[in-house]
């Protein structure tokens, strides 16, 4: 009885809740009505170049013939975009830009990856991938630059888990591993780990974002006070205690057009005497000598985590002592927390000051400074305008200089016109606090000869092991050098085409070329597929030269060998032009639903056809 | 009592779909979704768009949630990850769920050889050097977590005597019957320490509740008219006492059975056990909505049908118990 009237009342309640939330319109919806006005601009702006027979407008195969890639031959391409864009190069080597085998995709569809069916053109192959566990790369014989390839074999497990990692680390079980926090002051007075510690610069950076529209922190000169109150250097040492590097601006020192560390930018955020001096005297010119009148209801956020709490207590002690003022710290759950910062979110939901990090998708200030704060075109969570009553000039003027800078080809004018974009999103602006520069701690062993992570991955296929060294020390057998690694979690995908995260990211730099890559040391855009390529003067067309020897590859699950794909004639199947051309257009066709799809809209028709619905 | 078996049976369908139901809407009803950023970054409502259509999730909930139905009842298909592109649901229960069944099993026969005696023996010898050092010994049990006694065993066995690999698991599918691996000594090496994680804990609560059942039920008139007809000490206790004193014990077996063998999220993350733990703890943060209703339909059916056995088994302890 008991059983029957719990089942009754269980039904009763969760019929209720489907029924009640299906009444109203949900956030899909109305986000299908944004997406269905966007599409209706989509015909005038394609009128040009396509001749629109049927009324209801071209197809997504129609449409997609129109985007702006092409093969020319065999091996040069040819984009065309929809503005000049001096950083394209980078963008065209992004994992969403590589190419990928048609005709196997077709074939298996989303299966496409698994080890066995999955053909790449990479330094390596993946001969085998137990999901949650560990993931096998290669050597890839064919691969163009076989010859300098040294590390044979990757065996890379997927141990979430940092203390767990360092204890495989300690018993010889990984050659690298990301040490955890804790374990930091025992590594710096090891005398063995000491020395196989290094920090490494990562591509990221650490920021509180102000709402700027929500007082007291609509006020410029309050928003330049808390900024210029927060003391970077001793949160580093006491706190963070990674070696990072203490922000004087948004993009990352190891971005194209930064000025990390330049004293002409912010000078305040990197001397803090002069920093709280001055931190002083704009609270105090805003109407808050002291923090007197300050309000009591101003609200930090942060997404709740250990780390970011630490940091937001650190900070608003500082905001205590040097500027008398009191601000609540908060913390939202992650993917709540994201839509409470968004800027479509009520003022009033919203918090003052919000924490976020950013990292590198392609080296280049455009993917930094416009893509996150331009007011018209970047996602502007501190939902600057125009209109703001204090800075409005200086919003339209940033606005414009981010779009121009985007355009512009020639790389020292660039430079320069990011570095005033900066200024004034930092100094005079101050939308954002810049904090610090992320940093990756690294412990390897000392037969591993590695390099940094680059933007766009790992290049196992640079680094070397002494094996010799290796087999002596951890018992290790036989002749293939074998790098034990740890990607720390299982990859969402291998299909560059939908890769979202560094470890999917890391996956495919093994397994896939792209036509450019970005150097391990400098960060700058260097030849990979490509090997030259020209930009038409009117900037709007670049024509990518191809290399004619890069093969692709399958691993036979069978024969344990990797194999060339032969082509219909039985010759080694070659990458070309036509898989880039094929690759793109996937990852815009909407039906592929590629979350990084957007990186690519500056390329023509690109955001028309990923706009289309089906 | 086999009626009474297909009358549970049958309740299973509206007690599942209510609990599918119930996940199915609440996971949607959590502040934001699974789309709407990557990492840090906001994706733009074009590309939201595109991915939940390619999802259905465009459409009003009560029409997912058909076609939900519809898949699962139908074709057994529990849907798409979203988080892991390419993978589904099924495979992932697929790959992970029988290594936590192996963890879970071996977990639980380890609680039992150890709990079950330590409890007896306590309430045996009650308020002796015996029963208060396996009180205190379940005690200690019951209170280090896993998260504490995983590396503290992996720092001594591990690194320090090199007994044991410090982590993961050492047998791959294919599986014996679906689930059973092949118990060699790669096995055992690999699978030592995490048993010993998840068992130690699960041992001292069985401890405990033996110790108090028992306890109680010696003291039932049943046991001195046992003991006034005459009976040996050794019978009273195995055939009237303990198995009489098993219904409480039995009734915390079923549930903890089906939370072991369908994963622990801390032993296999600390051990990096390609569990299916981890997959009801992430899917949450990550709005899988597919794999969080999928591991909570699993954890669903393990659990009724645990509870039926418990049930049954009540039947067979005490005879009292009558279901027709």
């Amino acid at each position: 009885m008991s059983i029957k009237r719990w089942a009754i009342l269980a039904a009763v309640v969760t019929i209720a809740a489907l029924i009640l939330p299906a009444c109203q319109p949900t956030e899909v919806e109305k986000i299908v009505k944004e997406t269905v006005v966007v599409k209706e601009t989509v015909p005038v702006e394609v009128e040009k170049t396509v001749v629109v027979t049927a009324p209801a407008g071209p197809s997504i195969d129609e449409m997609l013939e129109t985007v702006g890639v092409k093969a020319v031959d065999d091996f040069t391409v040819e984009f065309t975009l929809e503005h000049p864009a001096g950083f394209f190069p980078a963008i065209a080597g992004m994992w969403v830009a590589r190419p990928v085998p048609q005709w196997v995709i077709e074939e298996k569809g989303d299966r496409w990856t698994e080890p066995g069916f999955i053909v790449t053109n990479g330094p390596y192959v993946m001969t085998e991938w137990v999901h949650d566990d560990h993931i096998v790369f290669e050597q890839n014989p064919f691969y163009y630059d076989a010859d300098k390839v040294q590390i044979q074999k990757i065996y890379g497990t997927m141990i979430v888990e940092a203390s767990t990692a360092m204890s495989m680390y300690e018993a010889n079980e990984l050659d690298d591993t990301a040490p955890p926090l804790e374990d930091m002051d025992r590594i710096k007075t090891d005398p063995v780990l000491s020395k196989e510690f290094v920090i490494y610069p990562s591509d990221c950076t650490y920021y509180y974002g102000f709402v700027t529209t929500k007082p007291p922190v609509d006020n410029p000169l309050v928003r330049k006070a808390l900024s210029a109150a927060i003391d970077r250097q001793t949160l580093v040492d006491t706190v963070l205690k990674g070696g990072q590097q203490p922000a004087n601006a948004f993009a990352n020192p190891l971005i194209f057009g930064n000025v990390a560390g330049d004293p002409d930018v912010c000078p305040w955020c990197l001397d803090y005497e002069m920093g709280k001096e001055k931190a002083k005297e704009w609270l105090a010119e805003a109407g808050y000598p002291n923090g007197e009148g300050w309000p009591s209801d101003v609200v930090l956020m942060y997404n709740t985590s250990e780390g970011h709490k630490k940091i937001a207590e650190f900070i608003q002690a500082n905001w205590r002592d040097v500027l008398g003022i009191n601000v609540n710290v908060e913390n939202q759950e992650w993917k709540v927390y994201l839509q409470t910062i968004r800027n479509d979110t009520p003022l009033e939901d919203a918090p003052h000051i919000y924490r976020l990090g950013w990292c590198a998708d392609y080296s280049d200030q455009n993917n930094w400074v416009h893509e996150v704060f331009n007011p018209t075109a970047g996602s502007n969570n501190t939902r600057l305008s125009a209109d703001d009553p204090y800075v409005g000039d200086k919003i339209k003027e940033f606005d414009e200089l981010t779009r121009a800078a985007g355009a512009e080809q020639d790389p020292a004018k660039r430079k320069e016109m990011y570095k005033q974009a900066e200024k004034l999103l930092v100094e005079e602006i101050a939308a954002m606090a810049p904090i610090y520069y992320y940093t990756n701690v690294d412990l390897h062993k000392p037969w591993l000869t590695r390099g940094k992570r680059g933007i766009g991955g790992y290049h196992f296929s640079n680094w070397t092991i002494d094996w010799e060294a290796k087999k002596a020390a951890t018992g290790a057998t036989g002749d293939v050098v074998t790098l034990n690694w740890n990607f720390g979690t299982e990859p969402p995908t291998a299909d560059p085409g939908l890769a979202t995260d560094t470890t999917s990211v890391d996956v495919d730099e093994q397994l896939f070329l792209g036509l450019t890559d970005f150097d391990d040391e400098t960060m700058e855009v260097i030849p990979e597929l490509a090997t030259s390529w020209e930009v038409s003067e009117d900037g709007l067309t670049w024509t990518f030269h191809m290399r004619d020897d890069v093969v692709w590859v399958r691993y036979n699950t069978a024969t344990k060998q990797v194999e060339q794909v032969l082509d219909d004639e039985g010759n080694p199947r070659k990458v070309t032009a036509h898989d880039i051309e094929y690759a793109v257009k996937r990852t815009l066709d909407p039906r592929t639903a590629s979350d990084y799809a957007y990186v690519l809209y500056i390329i023509k028709n690109g955001e028309a056809v990923n706009t289309m619905s089906y | 009592m086999t009626r009474y078996i297909i009358r549970r049976i049958l309740w299973f369908i509206p007690v599942l779909l209510a609990i599918v139901m119930a996940t199915f809407v609440f996971v949607r009803a959590i502040p934001g979704g699974p789309f709407d950023f990557v990492g840090d970054k906001s994706l733009p409502p074009s590309v939201v768009a595109n991915l939940k259509a390619k999802y259905h999730l465009n459409e009003p909930v009560w029409k997912q949630f058909a076609r939900y139905l519809y898949d699962v009842v139908i074709k057994q298909d529990l849907g798409p990850s979203y988080r892991y592109r390419g993978r589904t649901v099924n495979e992932i229960i697929r790959d992970a769920l029988p290594i936590s069944t192996q963890l879970g099993l071996l977990s639980l026969l380890l609680g039992l050889a150890i709990g079950l005696p330590a409890g007896i023996i306590a309430a045996l010898k009650q308020n002796t050097a015996i029963d208060y050092g396996s009180t205190f010994v379940a005690i200690l049990g019951v209170s280090i977590p896993n998260i504490v006694l995983g590396p503290l065993l992996i720092w001594i066995f591990a690194l320090k005597l090199n007994w044991f690999p410090v982590a993961r698991w050492g047998a791959q599918a294919p599986f014996f019957l679906g689930f059973l691996p092949v118990p060699n000594l790669t096995f055992w090496k690999y699978a030592i320490l995490p048993t010993i994680t998840l068992g130690t804990g699960l041992s001292a609560s069985i401890a405990r509740l033996t110790r108090a059942s028992l306890l109680q039920t010696i003291r039932e008139d049943y046991i001195r008219t046992a003991r006034a007809k005459g009976l040996a000490e050794r019978v009273v206790i195995v055939r009237h006492a303990l198995k009489n004193s098993m219904i409480p014990v039995v009734t915390i077996l079923g549930p903890m059975f089906a939370m072991v063998v369908t994963g622990t999220f801390t032993t296999e993350q600390i051990f990096g056990i390609p569990g299916l733990g981890k997959h009801f703890v992430t899917s949450v943060g990550n709005r899988d909505y597919p794999v969080v209703v999928g591991t909570t339909l699993l954890y669903s059916v393990f659990l009724v049908i645990a509870n039926l056995l418990v049930d049954i088994t009540y039947a067979w302890l005490d005879p009292r118990i009558r279901y027709d």
